[in-house]
């Protein structure tokens, strides 16, 4: 057996099969969780490319092959890319976790599964050209995600699909353009044309502006926890692919220029975050904004892998962000799915003084929130220490107004939290969450403090995910 | 046939199918030619790719041309409302039956704005062409026009039905360059599989708003 048949083709088949009993609601939840828990044991525990013994006698040793070769090409699951498996599947099972008390649509546990399957096969697809196309279905396994059966589909959606599609058709044309420009030996031409193709596709296809107006949209109109799944999972899939893209070319002699082009676009993005959010008076749209300044967090954190020497410690403070931010993600969704059920809208009118009734989802969104910012002793701090120092030594410029952006996101929350217990008339305190979801939101909030207070248990493990997308050496 | 021929008759069929495919708003015609768009596809392909591995472009167009179709045809409500729309679908008046183009005004523009595209990519083929290894030019204006006028389709409307069409246009455009530039099975059959998946997405955005969530 070989590795992609469990980490690819195994979910992608159990997707199916979840989808055909989506009828059964607790089931396929159960089912989606217990799928996704074992295959992040799996590619935690589980040699690759070495017999293990099962002890049962007359049952000959397992071995899991690297390879999956498909019509030429093939997916390829070594020893070394098993982290990224983990967190890929680790982040699945914590939002599927949620996903029942959210009260999100049946269709999220199916559609999940296959975007964690797709997920997996454009980070393992050789040669990587084709995992673009890979990553345009999972922008498409999105849909059913982001607009539920019975509802009227959320404005932003077509341009959600029309910026994708484009996208990927114009990184594809500027993938074969940028091959030949650096592989033709005899004649080799400018990558300028490549290069702007390039930068254009991922524009498009990270909603770096002027092409980020799907995100506010859709977030305004969609379940916020269904919209922050996507919100944190697809970014996800587009920074790794543009890794994979900064890997190949690095060594070009535009790799500078390329590292400077993302760093400027992290700023743009962290600056129309912040001041997109700061002048916004709803809960879910400042989300959307909140996604976008994040993006461009993202982004500055990678223009650093190629500013400093390979190897180094620095180009793992993208991938030390992932993780924080996966948690304050999920901990505020799952508090503004709460508070959605309870109100008519997010709007600041609607939402005045609900932390009087609902003060642990309260509590959730703000310390969640703090933390996407980088408040000290949050999740989010320590990697945010890191990439500041780095960017005010290399890029002092972009990383003031980039701070900027954040600071200017920070006091958007502040007011969020200013607003959620602005009460218009004297109210007497009282928990109204019922459930599980408090338990849950307790939990999330307390994993968010610890993991801004102790770094060191999770920081190494998550830095090692460079080694995977990033080369040591030419 | 000379190839040659076949490459200039089939670009004059696309021009033709993507010109009438911005101008119409019923759902019939629009699916009618959308299929004869891929036969035009199919045929362009076939200068670059071999037989086989070029009726993959044509099964997947038509195949996403009947997912289209059937999602309409079944649904009384959707076939309702893209009645309602195709006089005057733009943006502002998407949902008001009172407002038609009553003097042609909107048809003028798209016309225009088609012919505006059609020269742009006329006073640019040659450096493109030359860009994309220097392919017939004929075969580039064939890929071009169909980006071009589906780029501008996408943006007059708002109807998903209408998007997915000029999306589905545009990237049969796309295709045909791509099949010059890159003969590998995997990238045919994630292709095909984006334009299935495109189609669905279109039908099931459609169809979900008259879906019970609980089912």
């Amino acid at each position: 057996m070989s590795a992609p048949l469990v980490w690819i083709f195994f979910p992608g088949v159990a997707s199916i099969l979840l989808y055909i009993f989506r009828h059964w609601e607790r089931l396929i939840h159960f089912f989606g969780i217990l799928i996704v828990v074992i295959l992040t044991l799996l590619a935690w525990q589980m040699p690759i490319d070495q017999p293990v013994v099962l002890g049962i006698p007359g049952v000959p040793p397992l071995l899991l092959q690297e390879s999956f070769p498909i019509f030429g090409q093939e997916f390829l699951i070594t020893a070394k890319s098993q982290p990224a498996l983990v967190f890929i599947y680790l982040a699945i099972s914590m939002w599927f976790g949620g996903a029942l008390i959210a009260g999100v649509d049946r269709l999220f546990i199916p559609a999940g599964l296959a975007i964690a399957a797709l997920l997996t096969a454009s980070i393992t697809i050789q040669p990587p050209t084709f995992s673009i196309l890979l990553v345009e279905m999972v922008a498409l396994f999105c849909v059913p995600i982001l607009s539920p059966p019975g509802k009227r589909y959320p404005r932003g959606i077509l341009r959600f699909l029309i910026f994708q599609t484009l996208g990927m058709m114009i990184i594809l044309l500027a993938d074969w353009n940028l091959g030949f420009s650096f592989l033709a030996i005899e004649n080799p031409s400018s990558p300028g044309i490549g290069l702007a193709l390039l930068g254009l596709g991922f524009a498009l296809i990270m909603g770096i502006f002027p092409f980020h107006s799907w995100i506010p949209m859709i977030a305004e109109e969609t379940h916020p926890y269904a919209a922050a799944f996507v919100f944190f999972i697809y970014p996800t899939s587009l920074f790794f692919l543009l890794l994979n893209y900064l890997n190949t070319y690095s060594l070009s002699s535009s790799a500078q220029l390329i590292y400077s082009m993302v760093s400027y676009g992290g700023l743009v993005m962290t600056l129309v975050g912040g001041l997109w959010a700061l002048f916004e008076r709803n809960l879910s749209r400042i989300l959307g904004f909140s996604v976008i300044a994040e993006i461009g967090i993202g982004l500055l954190a990678i223009s650093l892998t190629g500013m400093v020497p390979r190897g180094s410690a620095v180009t793992g403070i993208f991938f030390a962000l992932l993780f924080p931010q996966l948690v304050s993600f999920a901990v505020w969704a799952l508090a503004l799915s709460i508070i959605a059920s309870k109100v008519p809208d997010l709007s600041y009118r609607s939402v005045r003084g609900i932390a009087y009734q609902y003060p642990i989802a309260t509590a959730g969104l703000v310390f969640a929130s703090f933390s996407l910012a980088g408040a000290p002793f949050l999740a989010s701090f320590p990697s945010f220490f890191a990439l500041w120092s780095e960017l005010v030594s290399i890029i002092p410029t972009v990383a003031g107004m980039a701070l900027l952006g954040v600071v200017l996101l920070f006091t958007s929350y502040l007011r969020v939290a200013a607003v959620l217990v602005m009460s218009p008339e004297p109210t007497q305190w009282q928990i109204s969450e019922n459930g599980l979801k408090p338990v849950l939101l307790v939990l999330g909030t307390i994993a968010i403090i610890v993991l801004g207070n102790a770094p060191q248990f999770y920081m190494e493990l998550l830095t090692n995910l460079a080694s995977i997308f990033i080369s040591t050496g030419p | 046939m000379d190839s040659e021929l076949v490459i200039l008759l089939t670009a004059i069929l696309l021009t033709l199918t993507s010109l009438v495919l911005l101008l119409t708003y019923d759902w019939r015609t629009s699916l009618v030619l959308l299929a004869i768009q891929y036969i035009g596809v199919f045929l362009m392909v076939m200068n670059a790719w071999p037989m086989a591995m070029s009726v993959t472009k044509l099964i997947s167009g038509w195949i996403a041309s009947a997912v289209l179709g059937m999602s309409v045809s079944g649904n009384p409500e959707i076939r309702s409302m893209l009645n309602i729309n195709e006089n005057f679908p733009t943006n502002e008046n998407e949902n008001n039956p009172s407002h038609k183009d009553r003097f042609g005004f909107g048809l003028a523009f798209r016309v225009f704005s088609a012919v505006l595209i059609g020269l742009t990519i006329a006073s640019r083929l040659e450096p493109i062409t030359e860009w994309l290894l220097g392919i017939n030019p004929f075969y580039t204006w064939g890929a071009l026009i169909l980006i071009g006028l589906g780029l501008l389709k996408i943006g007059l409307t708002t109807q998903p039905f209408h998007v997915m069409v000029a999306l589905l246009t545009a990237l049969a455009g796309f295709e045909i360059i791509y099949a010059a530039l890159d003969l590998s099975l995997v990238g045919a059959g994630l292709l095909a599989g984006i334009n299935l998946a495109l189609a669905l997405v279109g039908a099931y955005l459609m169809v979900s708003p008259t879906m019970e969530s609980a089912e």
